[in-house]
């Protein structure tokens, strides 16, 4: 809800910025460019409100949103990428995201999703079994969301 | 990326917003304002015309309306006599000190300020990046001892004693003047191979005079971190894996030092402005800086405004860079510290 509220508010702002900006300014044309990012940002939001995630054995199939239907198969898995995005200084806070590839598709998901955690642990399991490499960062943070063992410090 | 990247700009906004409500509160707090106290000068010295064109000023920038719908008029928000004429529309008000618009005041003054402190934080960077990785490489040795020596001599140099101890050797032993970004003789000069030669012998001392003593705190910082990161277990166990110790180096505990470095970026450009001050106003640089002292001691606040809120503008793009690249560089949650959302 957070994210769709910012998004409207960040888009009205900017449009109404534009509108009291004089036409091909350099204020005009930073505004123009934000209210483009706003507006992908909102866009982005929409499609994923309206996106449904069914998980199973098989793989993982996205419908609805602006992208349309998507599928990851878990054998084809080659690319299995979890980040973390703070949105403080002190990182306590943020969300994370993951990004699931095979040839032919490929998902984008953050922790925002209902039982994301149980889809993690799924996708997890399907990248060791596809031999899929990780990075150190995935690494840490599947150590921090509690998939993996924590390192002994 | 483009998600996180957008998050980070919308909350920019509000800052941005309450910065310049704290800047515009901040400068009204004295009372009275800079053409208040003339015109009550102008009245008893009987000068009826300057009075009444102080007084025409003074409505005409709203300044006899109340703060709320100034700020608002200052930023171009709220319409004020002219309209919606203000910081967004370009109108960055009039500066009562210099009497011209604060557009024509900082014209030729932002280029070399943006210019010489963004040059700054890139010398302090190249500069103690490697001097902090040699000085940790080597705890305990000559190296080691010769660099912080150097490190602590940084510190506790000031800038402005820096500066006229190098303009007036510069002069006595060599005969040439550092002050200024040219030499006299190009001032007024068009541009030329030699104006552009001296614009940049100038701009390198100046440049390495402001980062001096950013660079010595660098090190210090820097080899404190990096001597952390070298006891960990992980370089233990890669060094046994046979890496070579450069890669090593250079792939895990160096990445790891300099993330407190770049999140810093957004508080360094700001401090460089304001430290640079009296840099600026002893090598006679064209900077903001000794333009802003000059304002906020005749209270001429739409220019001192302004100025502050371009060195606030500087923090907040200097934060959300830094923010993004930390995003790229380390997109990790910090291990024992737990998750929120």
């Amino acid at each position: 809800m957070g994210d769709m509220v910012r998004g409207i508010v960040a888009v009205l702002v900017a449009l109404f910025l534009l509108m009291i900006t004089p036409v091909g300014s350099f204020v005009f044309a930073g505004m123009a460019l934000l209210l483009v990012l706003f507006a992908l940002y909102l866009g982005g939001t929409v499609s994923r409100w309206t996106s449904i995630v069914e998980v199973d054995d098989q793989g993982l199939r996205v419908t609805g949103g602006v992208l349309g239907r998507r599928t990851i198969v878990w054998a084809d898995l080659q690319r299995f990428e979890l980040r973390h995005f703070p949105l403080s200084r002190d990182r306590k806070t943020g969300y994370m995201d993951l990004k699931l590839k095979t040839a032919t598709a490929s998902v984008s998901i953050d922790d925002k999703l209902d039982r994301f955690h149980e889809l993690l642990a799924r996708a997890f399991e399907a990248a060791r079994k596809a031999d899929v490499g990780l990075s150190d960062v995935t690494h840490a943070n599947l150590a921090a969301a509690g998939i993996i063992a924590k390192p002994k410090a | 990326m483009l998600r996180y990247a957008v998050e980070r700009l919308i909350l920019m906004v509000p800052a941005f917003v309450a910065i310049a409500a704290l800047i515009f509160l901040v400068i009204q707090l004295p009372p009275g304002d800079y053409l208040s106290n003339q015109i009550l000068e102008l009245k008893s010295q009987g000068d009826a015309a300057g009075a009444a064109k102080a007084e025409y000023l003074r409505k005409e920038y709203s300044l006899d309306k109340p703060v709320i719908e100034q700020f608002g008029v200052w930023l171009g928000v709220w319409p004020g006599p002219r309209g919606f004429s203000g910081l967004l529309q370009g109108d960055f008000g009039y500066s009562f000190e210099f009497k011209k618009p604060v557009a024509d005041v900082v014209e030729y003054a932002l280029g070399p300020t943006v210019l010489v402190n963004v040059l700054a934080v890139v010398a302090i960077y190249l500069i103690a990046l490697p001097l902090g990785i040699l000085a940790a490489t080597k705890q305990y040795s000559l190296r080691d001892y010769t660099i912080a020596g150097f490190a602590y001599v940084a510190m506790a140099t000031p800038g402005f004693l820096l500066a006229l101890i190098v303009l007036v050797y510069a002069n006595s032993w060599f005969g040439v003047s550092i002050g200024g970004l040219v030499d006299p003789q190009y001032a007024e000069a068009e541009w030329s191979f030699a104006k552009v030669q001296s614009l940049v012998a100038h701009l390198a001392v100046a440049v390495l005079i402001i980062a001096f003593s950013g660079v010595g705190s660098m090190i210090r910082r820097l080899r404190a971190n990096l001597l952390d990161e070298l006891r960990k277990p992980y370089v233990t166990a890669a060094r046994a894996r046979g890496i070579s110790e450069t890669r090593l180096l250079l792939r895990y505990p160096v990445r790891m030092a300099i993330i407190p470095f770049i999140a810093d970026i957004g508080n360094l450009l700001p401090s460089l402005v304001s430290g640079s001050v009296i840099v600026s106003v002893v090598l006679s640089l064209p900077t903001v800086g000794p333009i802003l002292v000059r304002a906020l001691q005749a209270q001429d606040q739409f220019l001192a405004g302004f100025i502050l809120l371009f060195a606030a503008a500087l923090t907040l793009v200097g934060t959300v860079v830094s923010d993004l690249l930390l995003g790229l560089i380390d997109p990790r949650v910090r291990l024992g510290q737990g998750h929120e959302r």
